[in-house]
């Protein structure tokens, strides 16, 4: 009587054990991952879904990538607060918002340059030279890639230009490279990623001023410590070469803790006017 | 040229043209329709491409039409280039001028192209370079495969058929065919196939209604044949013996008349003989002392007379037979009286031999008549062994009412040809008879209830042998 009363106690405990370890096997938190779409949504999920994957399995958090197809529906689930986490643009921290604004957890360690570029033939050398041209820009609101060469454009070389908007930064490279435009905006870290031949077709014309680049953020209303464990994550993922590999594919080769400071002071450049609502 | 080969030689060239119709319009029409098809359905592919194009058309989204293009060359293993060209023909995609020319260039590759438009604005156009030649082979091999099968399956259905047709039909034909040469030969019970409900049935259960007809005939006509055969046998008889009752007919008559004339010459001549004789002897008996030479000629005239009065007498003997006076008599006592009355040339050297059995056997014959037999049987066998011989004579008891008296020679025989006529009248092989010794003989035997046998080979000799009635009886 006695020893089935220890195995039924042996049983009792193990099951309270494996309750216990059940949920980071299945983890019970779910949130929404949202993506700026720079690239196109096949590339977005090739390179995000991984990525998600593997911070699910280091927090033990759930994320659901989600659906994004453009920058203007993106900035409108951004502004009413629907993901939990977003990659997004710096300036988008900056916009005020009814839902609150994000906090910034981590970003690339390498601040981003806008760009504009042209064909490597072209007979354009100074971007004044921009002067009635047509400028491709994946959207008007994109921070390093449009607002701040847009600015620069009108304010540093009073070059007022036709700007074509082409959704995404490898969208205004080929518009560029085709002959569609004769300029393009992009960022430095963009222009590395294209492939060698389209690399090889462009000429950087201009740099602009460096910014803070993208950044991943929390809402507000995620609990302070999931915002941590995927802070953690992302720098830990940095420390081996697998983490690396799909850190680079962001790209955001050396992940480094960031905050809202590193983003106050893109407010002195001034960019409101150049913002476009859509 | 066999059945078989009139059977199967159409078929088989029908399966060639079959084959050749295949290999040079059905094949190049399936592939020229597949061809035709395909290109329908890359085109309805275009179009649903250059509708998913559209909207990225529009939002200048040249990435995203990249990646889509991308994907379709990676996905559509055939797609060896795709060209977008703006409204305005400037080339969108690819990246570079063109795709790989090797591929392009290769003889399956078609072009296909696909306006994309919105409403009515023109935005680009696909130029879809497909290398149809996987699909075309594809169905090509396909096809190949199909017709290989059907051309086996068409050659396996001619050998089965083959083997069929010489179960069913050549080889009933050719047992037929045996049949009917045995049939030729009169043979009737050669094995016929088994008849099926079929034309070589019919065919076969013909056969041997007409064999059973011809059977019926054949047996008809043999019967009539056998009947004509008997009657003309008969008929053959009956003038055979018309023949030979002429014959004797003739015979008779000629014997009547031989025997009247015999009986008249011999009567008359018998007395100038006995004349003669009388007269030889006179002469011999005067001239006692007459030389040698007139003693010899009246020798020879006493000779001449007797043998001319044998002849007389067998003349009358002839023409008068007188009825037997039998009595019983034993064998050797006539053996041996009828050797006494012969002579035997001096000058010929015959060994006698007598057999007659020791114990009596009596005959019931008349002894003058059938000695006269014997003696002429005995002078026959010693005349016909002129450089001499041995001549036996044997008596023997042959049944229980039959005894046989025979004179063998050892002479030189008597051919069949002179066997058939030893007993007509008038034949004779001797240079000085005249034929009538052995008629005589004959008559007298049969007159007496006995028959005469004859065997003889030539150049070993002859038997004459006498059937006489056994027995004690008397007249």
């Amino acid at each position: 009587m006695k020893k089935w009363s220890c195995a039924v106690l042996c049983c009792g405990i193990s099951v309270v054990l494996l309750a216990g370890a059940a949920p980071s096997a299945y983890p019970a938190q779910s949130y929404t991952f949202g993506v700026v779409p720079q690239y196109d949504q096949r590339q977005l999920h090739a390179i995000w879904q991984p990525i998600l994957g593997e911070l699910q399995r280091r927090t033990g958090i759930s994320f659901k990538l989600a659906g994004m197809p453009t920058i203007p529906a993106f900035e409108r689930e951004l502004a009413e607060g629907r993901y939990d986490f977003a990659y997004m643009n710096p300036y988008h921290l900056l916009k005020p918002s009814k839902s609150g604004s994000y906090i910034p957890l981590v970003r690339d360690g390498v601040n981003l340059r806008g760009i504009l570029v042209v064909r490597k033939e072209s007979a354009i050398k100074s971007p004044s030279e921009l002067n009635g041209k047509s400028v491709a820009f994946p959207s008007p609101n994109a921070l390093g890639a449009s607002m701040m060469l847009r600015a620069d454009l009108a304010r540093e070389f009073k070059a007022k230009v036709a700007p074509l908007y082409v959704k995404t930064h490898d969208s205004v490279y080929l518009h560029v490279v085709k002959g569609l435009a004769d300029a393009g905006g992009g960022v430095e870290k963009t222009l590395e990623e294209q492939e060698k031949p389209i690399r090889d077709a462009l000429r950087v014309l201009y740099l602009s001023r460096d910014l803070p680049p993208h950044p991943v953020a929390a809402h507000p209303k995620v609990s302070g410590a999931d915002a941590e464990k995927v802070r953690r994550a992302f720098l830990e993922m940095a420390d081996d070469q697998a983490g690396q590999a799909l850190l680079a594919r962001i790209p955001m080769k050396k992940p480094v803790s960031t905050s809202m400071n590193d983003y106050l002071r893109i407010k002195n450049f001034d960019l409101g006017a150049f913002w476009v609502e859509e | 040229m066999s059945l078989r080969v009139k059977v199967f030689l159409p078929l088989l060239l029908a399966i060639v043209l079959l084959a050749a119709y295949i290999y040079a319009l059905w094949i190049p029409r399936v592939l020229a329709d597949a061809e035709g098809a395909y290109r329908n359905s890359v085109g309805r592919h275009l179009e649903s491409v250059a509708e998913g194009l559209v909207p990225l058309m529009l939002g200048k989204q040249l990435d995203a039409v990249y990646g889509n293009l991308d994907a379709l060359l990676q996905k559509n293993a055939d797609w060896v280039g795709v060209r977008l060209f703006d409204q305005k023909g400037r080339l969108l995609y690819p990246l570079g001028a063109s795709g790989p020319a090797s591929r392009e260039d290769r003889p399956g590759v078609r072009t296909v192209t696909q306006e994309i438009r919105y409403l009515d604005e023109k935005l680009a156009a696909m130029e879809l370079k497909v290398d149809f030649t996987p699909r075309l082979n594809e169905i090509r091999e396909r096809s190949k495969a199909l017709i290989y099968t059907l051309l086996a399956v068409l050659l396996l259905i001619l050998f089965a058929n083959g083997l069929i047709l010489d179960f069913i039909v050549r080889k009933p034909i050719r047992l037929l065919a045996d049949a009917s040469q045995r049939l030729a030969t009169g043979d009737f019970d050669m094995p016929l196939p088994k008849p099926g409900n079929d034309e070589v049935g019919i065919l076969v259960n013909s056969f041997a209604g007409m064999r059973d007809a011809v059977r019926s005939h054949t047996q008809r006509l043999s019967e009539a044949n056998e009947q004509l055969n008997r009657e003309i046998a008969e008929r053959k008889q009956a003038e055979e013996a018309l023949r030979r009752a002429q014959e004797d007919l003739v015979r008779q008559e000629k014997l009547s008349i031989l025997g009247q004339m015999s009986g008249s010459v011999g009567h008359e001549l018998r007395n100038p003989l006995g004349v003669m004789s009388n007269a030889v002897y006179f002469l011999k008996a005067v001239h006692a002392d007459a030389d040698q030479t007139t003693k010899e000629y009246l020798d020879i005239i006493g000779t001449e007379i007797a043998n001319s009065q044998r002849i007389i007498t067998d003349l009358l003997d002839f023409a008068r037979t007188s009825p037997p006076r039998r009595v019983a008599v034993t064998a050797g006592e006539l053996v041996r009286q009828s050797l006494k009355r012969c002579s035997i040339p001096k000058n010929v050297t015959v060994d006698v031999a007598v057999e007659v059995p020791e114990e009596p056997s009596m005959l019931n014959v008349d002894p003058l008549q059938m000695g006269q037999v014997l003696t002429n049987f005995i002078s026959n066998g010693v005349q016909a062994m002129p450089n001499g011989g041995s001549l036996q004579l044997a008596a023997r008891l042959v049944s229980g009412n039959e005894m046989e008296i025979s004179v063998t020679d050892t002479g030189e025989g008597i051919s069949p040809e002179n066997r058939k006529k030893l007993f007509q009248p008038l034949f004779t092989t001797k240079p000085k008879g005249i034929g009538l010794g052995l008629v005589v003989c004959k008559n007298l035997v049969e007159a007496n209830g006995g028959r005469i046998e004859v065997e003889s080979e030539p150049g070993k000799g002859a038997t004459f042998a006498l059937l006489l009635p056994a027995g004690k009886g008397g007249c």
